[in-house]
């Protein structure tokens, strides 16, 4: 008898990242966001060869020329620099910092949850105390007062703020972990005489990624609104490299006459954060079918 | 209960003494320390400079500085400010009462607008309502404060004349309920922006929640009126997470409290934080780390505590 597979067994046999990548396109906002972070990294590469004009040339007889006038779609700022060239390059220093803090967040934050889960005692309670004390400092005062001291170069920038970023994750890979080592697979793994290194990294880390992911991807989000608060106060990115942030910093001396020049950078802000944000509340509904947040 | 206080104290030294301990670092880190200011200036010569260093006891070694000054924090004592001279604890002490009154505002305002569009998001779920409030309250979440806060001096402020640009009040005009209000209004609604999205967010969510529970049921089968269900065993219930969240949240309103009041110059203590950075007046930027620290700390136990009082369910051990 030839083996005929019914069509409604053959359409179940779905691979786990097949239903994940499903749910996430239910997610229409989701979808939209990803799609949105897509074109805003493409521009941000390719900056160069899409910016109009060259960011940093300064000349001062077009000072604030208005939006579309002399060749400026989105009108020049207090120097006669063109503000959508400069968007474009100041998208590279934001989206960079944002994305590279969250992995370093993400990175630090795994090892150390693992690590104090695992081995628990001492070792949890330096890491978790550790944490604590972060998470009772506001971090806009701890950045501040970090930033201040630091030669502010875009990679101290961005190491700053993901020290006061892992901790979200670090408490929530903890959390798995000594949920996880509880189950029959970690006393398999050990019985088989894997070290402990392969235990946690191997073996329980894994099994832990799915919120890391989602927590990961909502920190690119925090990450690029504290970088531009911190560069619109001025300890951030600092002249002549252009942030989202930093393209603000003097905005509020000439809001009353050019106040497209305050409008455009946050906006590019609030559009990628917004972004991510939704990408990420997808991705969370996409992993975990037991939230059915709807 | 009291002895859950007296516990939750004890917990809280370790933590202040880590975060005191990091505030104190990063002052060491700055370039040349806290004696930058005075190396800068060109009437100093190396001799007064070495009298001056003497003299505050920057000569010492770094944990005997640190023991002194935590010792001083203890007592009450935070230093005298580089600047002016000035008792730390009383330069900080007279800039509370402005956060206060905005931090207080932002919340009374997010509570009203979040806690409604929320509840009404949940009950009338999948209507057009919810369908444009929720993702607003994601926009609201995404937008920075900063820029918000321009906008609204852009807006209100410059093309409208509704509101001042900045300050509390008007300088020189004698004391006015009506100014002050003025004053506060765009801070307090910039600043309440976020903390709206926040408990829209969450009120929804745990109303949706509350929603499912076996003694809605109940109250329908008995058949209670369906606006009894709703105001009285689902949102009265789904809101009393709402006081730890604002517990969790201070923290993130202190934050967002420096930023306006950047933007509205509005004389609090977040303002008074980002001038003494500027000015590098290092004890009043130590004292407000360890000041703000124990408000987070003081603000999610006061939350605990309000917890059990609203929530008999909840007993604190």
């Amino acid at each position: 008898m030839p083996a005929r597979v019914p069509a409604a067994i053959s359409a179940r046999r779905r691979t786990r990242a097949g239903t994940i990548w499903r749910r996430f396109l239910r997610h229409r906002l989701g979808v939209a966001g990803a799609v949105v972070v897509a074109v805003l990294v493409t521009l941000a590469v390719l900056a160069p060869a899409v910016a109009p004009h060259n960011p940093f040339y300064i000349d001062i007889t077009y000072k604030f020329a208005p939006p579309g006038q002399h060749g400026f779609l989105l009108g020049a700022d207090e120097l006669g620099r063109d503000v959508l060239s400069r968007l474009l390059y100041a998208g590279r220093v934001s989206l960079a910092v944002g994305l590279i803090t969250a992995v370093l967040a993400g990175l630090a934050g795994s090892i150390l949850g693992v690590v104090a889960g695992h081995y628990g005692g001492l070792c949890d309670t330096v890491v978790m105390r550790a944490a604590d004390v972060l998470l009772a400092m506001p971090t806009i005062f701890l950045l501040l007062g970090l930033a201040a001291f630091l030669k502010p170069n875009p990679f101290a920038i961005t190491l700053i703020i993901a020290l006061t970023s892992w901790m979200p994750v670090a408490r929530l890979v903890r959390g798995q972990i000594l949920a996880l080592r509880q189950r029959e697979f970690i006393d398999a793994a050990r019985a088989a005489g894997a070290p402990d290194s392969r235990v946690m990294f191997r073996e329980l880390l894994p099994n832990a990624l799915a919120p890391v992911l989602v927590a990961a991807t909502l920190t690119v989000a925090t990450a690029i609104l504290l970088e531009s608060s911190l560069s619109y106060l001025g300890y951030g990115i600092q002249p002549p490299a252009a942030s989202w942030g930093n393209m603000l910093n003097n905005a509020q001396t000439y809001v009353f006459y050019a106040p497209w020049v305050a409008v455009y950078p946050g906006l590019a802000i609030t559009i990628t954060v917004l972004s991510f944000n939704f990408a990420g509340d997808a991705l969370r509904d996409a992993l975990d079918p037991r939230t059915h947040r709807v | 209960m009291a002895a859950y206080v007296v516990r939750r104290l004890v917990q809280a030294v370790p933590l202040l003494v880590g975060i005191s301990f990091v505030a104190f670092v990063i002052l060491r880190l700055a370039p040349g320390g806290p004696m930058a200011v005075y190396a800068q200036n060109p009437s100093m010569t190396e001799a007064d400079l070495r009298r001056i260093e003497h003299l505050l006891g920057l000569d010492q070694p770094v944990h005997i500085q640190y023991v002194k000054w935590a010792a001083g924090a203890l007592t009450g004592h935070l230093g005298f400010s580089y600047r002016t001279g000035r008792p730390v604890g009383a330069v900080i002490l007279e800039r509370v009462p402005a956060t206060l009154e905005l931090m207080a505002s932002a919340y009374l305002i997010s509570i009203v607008f979040g806690v409604a569009t929320g509840v009404i998001s949940a009950i009338k779920r999948y209507s057009v309502f919810d369908y444009l409030a929720t993702p607003a309250a994601m926009v609201g979440l995404s937008t920075p404060i900063f820029w918000f806060g321009l906008l609204t001096i852009i807006y209100f402020a410059a093309d409208l004349h509704w509101i001042p640009s900045g300050g509390i009040a008007t300088i020189g005009a004698p004391f006015s309920l009506g100014d002050r209000l003025v004053h506060l209004a765009g801070p307090a609604a910039v600043l309440g922006l976020y903390m709206t999205a926040v408990w829209s967010r969450f009120c929804r969510s745990s109303v949706l929640e509350v929603l499912t529970q076996d003694y809605v049921r109940t109250a329908r089968a008995k058949g209670l009126r369906e606006r009894v269900v709703l105001m009285r065993h689902t949102v009265r219930n789904a809101l009393l997470p709402l006081v730890t969240l604002a517990g969790l949240e201070f923290r993130n309103m202190l934050g967002g409290a420096l930023v306006t009041e950047t933007v509205f110059s509005w004389p609090g203590v977040g303002r008074l934080y980002l001038d003494s950075l500027n000015a590098q007046d290092y004890s009043v930027i130590l004292g407000l780390l360890l000041m703000s620290s124990v408000a987070v700390l003081a603000g999610s136990l006061l939350a605990d505590l309000l917890y059990a009082v609203v929530d008999p369910r909840v007993r604190l051990a």
